[in-house]
């Protein structure tokens, strides 16, 4: 998998503070400098997200695994060529010379916009999960957006599948984080890593329970 | 101008077809609008670094509509 897409805690992070994970000190956490196109980043470093309170850090930011995009990225391939056919080939003779330009000319526009909306709809439908909340952002169309949110303390149980050769060999999957929150379940597609973001989560609980008996809850 | 010059004009082909793609440039002009739009409403919610060059790419594209718009006008 291309380095560019993944950035998992194996590779050197720049890490300024030890991380003890009983604080919720910001100084405390590592910070990994990671691709902002990166489908894994832990703790990232210069990540902002519009539903985090300013003392909540950021622990992990998933997205869609980069295989996901195979199928929009060749379709948009096989866009950019289809009017190759009808500027070597005199198929469309009868059609006047300048309204074949503006016709070639406003395909790869059309193209351009269906390539863009893609990218835009990986990029930004983004998992987040936090030291206090797990988060699922959605833009379903040009103009929707859905954020839900569950508190990690809410966190009854979480899946991880990975299912099919495809998703074995390139260690992606999903996670199912059951909720006693109004939202009874988050689900992260096809996200890298499925094992070491439940393990995570996991963690996260642990922690958040010990946090809750010690009353260190904010 | 004989009574039947204004109906040669209506049935000519190729001006229907003017008129019917500058519609749909003016109705993609608007969906790129969205687009802007749309891009800052993203980029508002999730900040990671590389905002600039999606709104570059978003303005590039209206900018990119309007110039097709201006041609096909001129040019058809």
């Amino acid at each position: 998998m291309p380095e560019l897409y993944t950035h998992t805690h194996k590779s050197k992070p720049t890490v300024e503070h030890p991380h003890t994970p009983h604080t919720h000190d910001k100084k405390d956490y590592p910070v990994n400098y990671c691709s902002p196109i990166a489908s894994y980043a832990h703790y990232p470093a210069n990540v902002r997200f519009i539903g985090t309170d300013e003392k909540e850090r950021i622990i992990l930011l998933l997205r869609r695994h980069w295989a996901t995009n195979v199928n929009w990225m060749l379709t948009g391939l096989v866009l950019l060529f289809v009017p190759v056919p009808f500027v070597f080939f005199p198929i469309l003779n009868f059609i006047p010379e300048r309204f074949l330009v503006v016709t070639i000319l406003f395909w790869y526009l059309v193209t351009t916009a269906y390539i863009l909306e893609k990218f835009l709809s990986w990029f930004f439908n983004v998992y987040i999960v936090t030291d206090e909340r797990v988060f699922d952002v959605d833009f379903y169309n040009l103009v929707d957006r859905d954020i839900t949110d569950a508190n990690i303390e809410d966190i009854q149980d979480v899946t991880s599948a990975i299912r099919g050769a495809i998703r074995t060999s390139l260690d992606y999957g999903d996670i199912f984080i059951q909720t006693s929150s109004e939202v009874p379940e988050i689900d992260f597609e096809g996200v890298p890593h499925p094992d070491q973001v439940a393990k995570i989560l996991r963690d996260l609980r642990v922690e958040e329970q010990q946090e809750k008996i010690e009353g260190r809850v904010r | 101008m004989g009574p039947f010059s204004n109906l040669e004009l209506v049935t000519d082909i190729w001006f229907v077809v003017k008129i019917m793609f500058l519609i749909g440039m003016g109705l993609y002009l608007i969906f790129a609008f969205v687009i802007i739009r749309q891009t800052h409403h993203m980029t508002n919610t999730l900040q990671v670094g590389f905002e600039t060059p999606i709104r570059l790419f978003a303005w590039l594209h209206l900018f990119a509509a309007i110039g097709l718009l201006l041609f096909a006008i001129f040019v058809l």
